[in-house]
């Protein structure tokens, strides 16, 4: 029995079920545990035998937050496996439903999840007290988000026009247009934000690390890309023979390592590969003193800031650019096949990887941000627990929440790392 | 989630009414309270104490979203041998999974909110309604209602196996307006005409297997014996 035991029952202010414990003997961190105990889900199990336009659908209930990256994830396996092309116009379509859910998602985060540790409040309706004028900002930003999501997906959350080969319904210029405007309309409020937490006073917590994210060498990639390590490209195809899963008993998450090392996905690995962020976003950066590549694992808020605007000019740029659409018949070329695809989800990589044969489901298997940064988290919590145990357990349970909320650990979406071959 | 996407009609919200317990916004959460709001279903025993908890120390409970309505897409599991589920887990499932429920199988629920995701709409007249002490009403109508009032065309007549005829209404019927089928998330309505429904699917040459498929979907629970019936015809 450890001579002092730090215990987090249940984390507030992440999306899911998670517990965490910390063991200290002798001035030593000697365990950490970071447990997710959300229930199974069975995902991947459930697809199985379902016909392959369905899948989309059920994918995208893996979460409420990032709905799109899975949709779009789960239709470019499909489209991949049963050899499906998709135009120009499609697929930027989808990148701007993707780029508006990225921001939606990261706005919550950052206003609804981290700020209140920042602030010294328990929460953001508390802080809608105390400041009400920032909180209808963030409101603002999550609202414009959610409308330009609902624009091209007809819904905010689970949006249903996301299916093999195209967009279900036709897009009007005026629809592009209302998207361009709405962006326009919260570009200046996406730059104050990225001030605020740019400025923020992070844990100077560092630890070196592999990252992960996707790379086509010229910009940030959210919709298609190779897979990039600090150290390696390969081609998303080739995940199995990189990235290497096993299970833990204390948590229903499966863990992952890429190439035998720990590694991160999301904000800060992103940009940590890529550095390719536009200069209205890397002046902000450079005011404040953030710099990429850092191995501070804070630092994953104030990218996901800088990365928004990043986004939104490039959102801006596609759109401005865009005609009318209008769907068309797609054909499926084969009727089985094996398809993977990888897409940046707001919180890092996210792979769908299906068989499909005579058009249904026969393996599904999906590999979640979250699922590959437990392992990481974990060992962030240990080290950065290491340089605080002199203090008292309640600024040591503060602190390491900090850290735990930055990654934005999605743990409904964690859990569905179940294997079914038939 | 639906719940912050309210957004700043929280704030006018928040004069009204007080946020005790929310995990995924809050540092300090409260019970007992007035009014529970639950999304999701037990998937283990842990889950259907936790449930219980949850009925004793509230007042109201409303079962939010497709998942606590009718079990949702998680309740497609229920139809899969126990054996086979346990595989998927290598043989070390975390926990023994039960059935994907309706929470009104296990708890008294006095308000349910179809829909995945639930409307925000209905939800705002929820609360509204409980706060003036007026009555609230689920539609007792379908989804093709509410498309004909959108003056769509038919996507079934289009050839699509669309859910429209039988599903609850309430949605504004937002998937067949983006021309996307309707695949039954609110379930089906109290007088849904479930069997001429499928008789007009099989005449439009739609399998009985392609009929089980879209069904189960999201009411595998609630159309379990009609399910079995398609399967034994």
């Amino acid at each position: 029995m450890a001579e002092r035991r730090i215990n987090i029952g249940e984390i507030t202010k992440i999306e899911g079920h998670a517990n965490l414990t910390i063991e200290i003997d002798d001035n030593e961190v000697k365990k950490v545990m970071f447990g997710v105990h959300e229930g199974s889900r069975y995902f991947e199990a459930l697809m199985v035998g379902k016909r392959y336009y369905y899948l989309p659908e059920i994918a995208g209930k893996i979460c409420g937050i990032c709905t799109v990256a899975h949709e779009i994830a789960s239709v470019r396996a499909v489209e991949d496996a049963l050899g499906m092309e998709v135009s120009e116009e499609v697929k930027n379509l989808r990148k701007l439903i993707l780029i508006s859910s990225h921001i939606q998602s990261h706005i919550l985060h950052l206003y609804f999840l981290v700020l209140p540790d920042y602030k010294g409040v328990e929460s953001a309706i508390e802080l809608a007290e105390k400041n009400a004028e920032l909180m209808k900002k963030a409101f603002k930003l999550k609202e414009a988000s959610n409308y330009m999501t609902a624009l091209i997906g007809g819904k905010a959350v689970h949006p249903c026009t996301i299916v093999p080969g195209k967009i279900s319904k036709r897009i009007t210029k005026i629809t592009i247009d209302n998207y361009l405007k709405k962006m326009k309309e919260i570009y200046p409020l996406l730059l104050e934000t990225a001030e605020l937490f740019a400025s923020l006073d992070y844990p100077s917590y560092e630890r070196e690390n592999e990252y992960v994210a996707l790379s086509n060498g010229s910009t940030i990639p959210l919709y298609e890309g190779k897979i990039a390590t600090m150290n390696n490209v390969f081609d998303v195809h080739e995940y199995g023979e990189h990235i290497k899963e096993w299970i833990v008993e204390y948590s229903s998450a499966k863990r992952s390592l890429v190439d035998g090392k720990d590694y991160m996905v999301g904000a800060l690995a992103r940009l940590n590969i890529n550095r390719n962020l536009r200069e209205e976003a890397k002046e902000i950066a450079n005011r404040f003193g953030v710099k990429f590549p850092s191995h501070r694992v804070a630092w994953i808020n104030a990218a996901q800031a800088l990365e928004n605007v990043h986004y939104a000019l490039e959102a801006m740029e596609i759109a401005e650019n865009m005609k009318e659409y209008e769907p068309r018949k797609v054909s499926t070329p084969k009727k089985d096949g094996e398809g993977i695809a990888a897409v940046e989800a707001p919180r890092g990589l996210l792979i769908h990887h299906y068989i499909i044969k005579n058009g249904k489901c026969i393996y599904a298997n999906i590999i979640t941000p979250t699922a590959m940064n437990t392992e990481n988290i974990e060992r962030s919590i240990r080290g950065y627990a290491a340089k605080l145990v002199d203090k008292d357990d309640d600024f040591i349970k503060k602190e390491v929440e900090k850290i735990i909320r930055a990654y934005d650990p999605c743990i409904s979406c964690s859990v569905h790392m179940v294997r079914i071959r038939d | 989630m639906q719940f912050l996407n309210m957004e700043h009609e929280i704030l006018d919200m928040l004069k009204h009414l007080k946020i005790k317990n929310f995990r995924l916004a809050k540092e300090i959460n409260e019970w007992p309270v007035d009014i529970a709001f639950v999304e999701g279903t037990p998937t283990n025993r842990d889950e259907i104490r936790k449930l219980l908890k949850i009925r004793r120390d509230s007042k109201l409970l409303v079962a939010l979203g497709s998942c606590a309505a009718t079990g949702g897409i998680p309740a497609l599991v229920n139809a899969m041998e126990k054996k086979e589920a346990m595989k998927v887990y290598n043989g070390m499932p975390p926990e023994i999974p039960v059935d994907a429920k309706p929470l009104k199988y296990y708890v008294n629920v006095d308000y349910t909110l179809y829909g995945c995701p639930f409307s925000i709409e209905e939800l705002k007249e929820l609360i509204t309604s409980i706060i003036m002490g007026k009555e609230f009403r689920n539609k007792r109508y379908s989804v093709c209602v509410e498309c004909s009032l959108m003056e769509n065309g038919c996507l079934l007549k289009e050839g699509y196996l669309c859910m429209g005829p039988i599903t609850r209404a309430g949605c504004k019927a937002k998937c067949p307006s983006n021309n996307a089928s309707c695949l039954g998330c609110r379930s089906i309505y109290e007088d849904a005409n479930l069997k001429g429904y499928i008789k007009i699917l099989l005449d439009k040459g739609f399998s009985k297997d392609e009929i089980i498929e879209v069904f189960s979907l999201f009411s595998y629970e609630e159309l379990k014996e009609v399910i079995a019936w398609l399967k034994e015809e």
